[in-house]
């Protein structure tokens, strides 16, 4: 039952994305009424909702008739991680991915008033793309197949036929280990599908543009509220991933260079380069066809990590197993970029005649350097990812491209950005004078030299850290003067905080940027420290015995066990002390997790955070009279979590106080315009 | 008149440069589906087998690899908490006792564990006779071997040279036909064989 | 009084800033000794027992294991060259995280450079072009003054 139901609701969502594909075509080009994409939207979203919630309904009733569930569920599943087997697996994913998009296009649908043929046409390119999200699910991705032959836990053959004869194992097999160990791994995947499928708007206003031979910036003054949503899931996404693989995998590290890593990092870097050369679209007239360009790349790269993850041709720690699913993503990116390229070709005339740059020493120039820096740094991780691959391909070495690399090449790009930040608000548009400029920046230079000293005096010699600290004050020290400044004139009326407050909430997208830019400085920071400044030791300990640990002391008081039909645990009971060896600072329990369904333990470590560094414990082995265990310091690991909140605040404050821009007024008070300085 | 030629040139080679790359990754991913990507070839099939000495899982002393000259060898890695190791315990019990009159040695090297963890693991699972056990406690035969996680198997020819390796759980019919193959001198081709995902941690 | 702040300010930065090359030269950084040879030579490689973490990175016992190894090889005198190619000839090329700077390698690394060239060099033509053609063309209305942007 709940197979038909979920399978008829596909193929409802699939004939709606492909109406809406038709319609939105006849409507743009004036043929049919606005009117006409109602029902095809409303089928569409209809499907994906029925889609979900008739999976959701077959997990939590265990269902096993239902292949999926016996395949990713168990009876001892506890309920949150039931629910999470909705989307954790590869078939479930793919229907939330639908259902994300179902949401976006009726998103978009509500602002498509009578005669708006940009809109439309945007609608169609979705419903394109939703035909192949829902037609993958109808094909080669169906959640919704039944199991015919039950073995005695799991499923042994399937039908894609909804009402073939359905058998229910007793049991099912349960979920990934590293899902049921920690419900981070269900949430952070969801944040990058918003992230990911909310590129697909610009994505659809700019295709819809080029079709319409459109130039000019309506389709970007339409669409950077959906980027910047798009852009705050992902970055949101990215952070929980990173926290997920610090906190939960015991491994010691946020972040690794792996290529799922890599295929969400890509499109952020182009995204966040497509943010900032909108800005230049929309204030001078600037970079048309490089827009185009950047939307149509950050799209393709969201398609190419989506196969990259779902595909199984590449040795990843996250990456699902080889299915259909990879040639069919792999067939839809060829067309998506090959189509949507031709078309930016036979268009690019239009809009490749856009003004020019004056000066390279301007706003404008910065911008450039930044979308040059972004594109390199994008170019980078895309080459190191892809580089195995060729080489396998193309001469049969199998070779790998790890963290040596990425970290060495990314760095000196990562220091050039970090500085265009700092230098990109005090630069006035058209001609910078050297004069405004160095009046805007002494202070922020005093600043950061102050910064950078205190670094060495605290005994730092490590000398990536002390540029990036210098670097990431001088950041901050130029928008922190910028704000005061503007706040300066209208303090004698309301104060500082009033000022503030009314200055963000006037100018919200500036200063939304503002922040981001103050919490990815926070960030650089804490990755400099995280990796310069970290100490690991290995530490083997017997009951009752306590060592010193770099500052620190830890105790092992025993060992422990836990067992419940989900899971069993092995931990060891630990105090962490004060390097007197006396003073209790808090307990710790590094565990390994054991599932029924897997070989593999999953070590979960305990992290102590503190304000000056995390004490990170991590279970490496050992017997019942000595364990052994890996033990990090992290200096000022904290930053990274709290600079990568800011940033995400940063965006989602110049989006939700921004007001949409036909209600915005059009003259502004002189007094913004020339307070700067 | 240079610029409007250079803008009729523009959209040739922005086409020509996506279908190139589009051509490229279509032939990079599609040469990788139906392959594994797990799989990974090994350098030292064909080359003279290591010599080292490793001290015995359960008794006083070190075995030395040398010992083996002239003998057709198994070497087994394996370990108590891998999950297939167990599956392959059994076969290889039974072909150390079928092939031991045929000058055949097994050799299973412990890794990654302890060794009270190993002895009882063998005293559920049972001691293969003849069999070697050895503890490899400081991951040199591990390096030697280019060993990537358990179980593994690498056969050893009467020359002394690696000669296959399999790469996740043996089974009967495969062990006993590379052994047979090697018995016969008909070693030449085997090279890595994977039946199953190797555990590691 | 102010003329006095701003020399004091700019003492303070001076002084900062020798702090700081002084704090950083050479002679105080760590020595490249043995350890940070073995260090730098775990990190290039990967731990084969693992996965796809460094042997350095890497929290299991082979990983140490495998890291002793090298700091022993290192103190026996091994150079880098020698040590990569005992790993690389019982792992095969894969062990290497590192890709060497020759051959294909070589087109890796410098590929950043090349694109960074072909940018620089996009950016700084069309700066010509518009210098000009800027002599026909009016000015767009001034918005100098203007500081303020939107990142949207």
């Amino acid at each position: 039952m709940n197979a038909l139901t979920g399978y008829l609701a596909v193929l409802a969502a699939l004939g709606g994305s492909a109406a809406l594909g038709w319609t939105g075509f006849q409507v743009s080009r004036g043929r049919k009424p606005s009117s006409a994409l109602r029902t095809p939207v409303l089928l569409v979203v209809l499907g994906a909702v029925v889609a979900m919630l008739a999976l959701e309904t077959a997990i939590l009733s265990h269902d096993f008739t239902v292949a999926y569930v016996a395949r990713n569920t168990a009876t001892t599943t506890p309920f949150v991680f039931l629910l999470a087997s909705g989307w954790a697996a590869l078939e479930g994913s793919i229907v939330l991915w639908g259902l994300v998009l179902a949401a976006f296009t009726y998103a978009v649908a509500r602002t498509v008033t009578p005669g708006d043929g940009l809109g439309a046409g945007a609608l169609s390119v979705m419903g394109l793309v939703g035909v192949f999200w829902f037609g993958l699910m109808a094909t080669v991705a169906n959640p919704f197949e039944v199991c015919t032959a039950a073995g005695t836990v799991g499923c042994n053959a399937t039908s894609w036929w909804p009402l073939a004869a359905a058998v229910a194992p007793l049991e099912g097999v349960g979920p990934n280990p590293l899902l049921q160990n920690h419900i981070l791994m269900a949430v952070h995947p969801p944040m990058l599908y918003i992230g990911y499928v909310g590129l697909t708007v610009p994505y659809a206003f700019a295709m819809s543009a080029l079709a319409r031979g459109e130039r000019g910036k309506v389709w970007l003054d339409r669409t950077h509220r959906w980027s910047l949503v798009a852009w705050c899931f992902l970055t949101f996404g990215i952070l929980l991933g990173a926290w997920w693989s610090y906190e939960v995998l015991g491994w010691g590290g946020y972040w690794a260079w792996d290529p799922v890593e890599n295929a969400a990092f890509l499109p952020w870097l182009v995204a966040t380069a497509f943010l900032h050369s909108a800005v230049v679209q929309r204030r001078r007239g600037m970079l048309q066809a490089w827009n185009f360009a950047l939307v149509i790349s950050a799209f393709a790269l969201t398609i190419l990590g989506t196969f990259l993850t779902r595909s199984g041709v590449i040795l990843s720690v996250h990456s699902f197993t080889q299915s259909a699913v990879g040639p069919t993503i792999l067939g839809f990116l060829g067309v998506v970029v090959v189509a949507s390229f031709v078309l930016f070709a036979l268009r690019v005339h239009l809009v490749a005649s856009s003004p020019r740059l004056e000066s390279l020493a301007s706003r404008e120039g910065v911008f450039l350097l930044n979308n040059l820096l972004l594109t390199l740094f994008a170019f980078t991780v895309l080459v190191g990812t892809m580089y195995p691959l060729l080489i396998e391909t193309f001469s049969g070495r199998q070779v790998s491209v790890g963290r040596p690399f990425f970290d060495r090449v990314t760095l000196p790009v990562a220091f050039a950005l970090l500085l265009a930040l700092g230098v990109g608000p005090v630069a006035p548009y058209r001609v910078a004078k050297p004069a405004v400029v160095w009046r805007r920046i002494r202070t922020p230079v005093r600043i950061s030299l102050v910064a950078g000293a205190a670094t060495v005096l605290v005994g730092v010699r490590s000398v990536p850290t002390v540029v990036v600290v210098v670097l990431a004050a001088f950041v901050i020290g130029v928008i922190v003067r910028h704000l005061w400044s503007q706040i300066t004139p209208l303090r004698p009326e309301m104060g500082i905080g009033r000022a503030a407050a009314r200055l963000f909430r006037r100018d919200a997208g500036y200063w939304g940027g503002q922040v981001a830019h103050v919490g990815l400085a926070l960030v650089a920071v804490a990755i400099a420290t995280s990796t310069a400044l970290a100490v690991r030791t290995e530490v083997r300990l017997t009951p009752g015995e306590a060592v010193p640990v770099e500052g620190y002391c830890l105790r092992y008081e025993g060992p422990f066990t836990e067992s419940t039909a989900q899971r069993s645990v092995e931990g060891a009971r630990l105090v962490l002390l004060r390097d007197d060896c006396a003073t209790e600072i808090r307990s710790m329990a590094p565990r390994l997790n054991r599932y029924p369904n897997s070989a593999q333990a999953v070590a979960t470590p305990d992290v102590r955070t503190g304000l000056v560094d995390d004490v990170y414990v991590s279970l490496a082995g050992g017997s019942a009279d000595e364990i052994v265990l890996d033990v990090f310091v992290f200096p000022l690991m904290w930053l990274l979590w709290a600079g990568g909140l800011v940033t995400v605040a940063g965006g989602v404050w110049s989006f939700v106080a921004r007001k949409p821009p036909r209600e915005r007024p059009t003259a502004r008070p002189p007094a913004e315009a020339t307070a700067h300085g | 008149m240079t610029t409007r030629s250079r803008r009729s040139l523009l959209p040739f080679a922005i086409v020509v440069a996506v279908g190139l790359a589009v051509i490229v990754l279509g032939v990079v991913f599609s040469s990788r589906f139906g392959t594994d990507p797990s799989l990974t070839a090994s350098p030292l099939i064909g080359q003279p087998a290591p010599d080292l000495s490793v001290p015995y899982l359960e008794v006083e002393g070190d075995f030395d690899f040398s010992t083996l000259d002239g003998d057709v060898a198994v070497v087994n890695f394996w370990a108590s908490w891998c999950l297939s190791c167990r599956d392959e315990h059994e076969t290889l019990l039974q072909a150390a006792a079928q092939y031991a009159d045929l000058d055949v040695t097994f050799v299973g090297v412990m890794v990654q564990d302890q060794p009270g963890n190993g002895m009882r693991f063998l005293d559920e699972l049972g001691r293969g006779d003849p069999y070697v056990y050895v503890d490899d406690d400081r991951s040199r035969v591990s390096l030697e071997f280019g060993v990537l996680g358990v179980p593994e198997t690498f056969f050893i020819d009467r020359n002394g040279t690696i000669v296959a390796k399999v790469s996740g759980p043996v089974n009967g019919p495969l062990l006993t036909g590379t052994l047979d193959a090697i018995i016969l001198g008909q070693a030449d081709d085997l090279g890595v064989v994977k039946t199953g995902d190797i555990e590691n941690r | 009084m102010a003329e006095l702040r701003r020399w004091a300010g700019w003492a303070v930065a001076a002084i900062a800033a020798v702090v700081m090359v002084v704090g950083l030269l050479p002679t105080n950084q760590p020595p490249v000794d043995d350890a940070a040879r073995a260090t730098a030579l775990a990190s290039n490689l990967r731990c084969p027992f693992c996965q796809g973490e460094s042997i350095a990175e890497a929290p299991s016992q082979v990983a140490r294991d495998l890291e002793a190894f090298i700091v022993e090889k290192v103190g026996e005198g091994w150079t880098d060259d020698e040590i990569y190619a005992f790993f690389e000839a019982r792992y095969g090329e894969r062990v290497r995280l590192d890709p060497p700077l020759a051959g294909w390698g070589a087109a890796l690394w410098l590929s950043p450079l090349a694109l960074l060239g072909v940018g620089i060099a996009a950016i700084v033509s069309r700066r010509r072009d518009r210098a000009a053609a800027g002599a026909a063309q009016p000015a767009a209305p001034s918005q100098v003054g203007a500081s303020k942007v939107e990142v949207s």
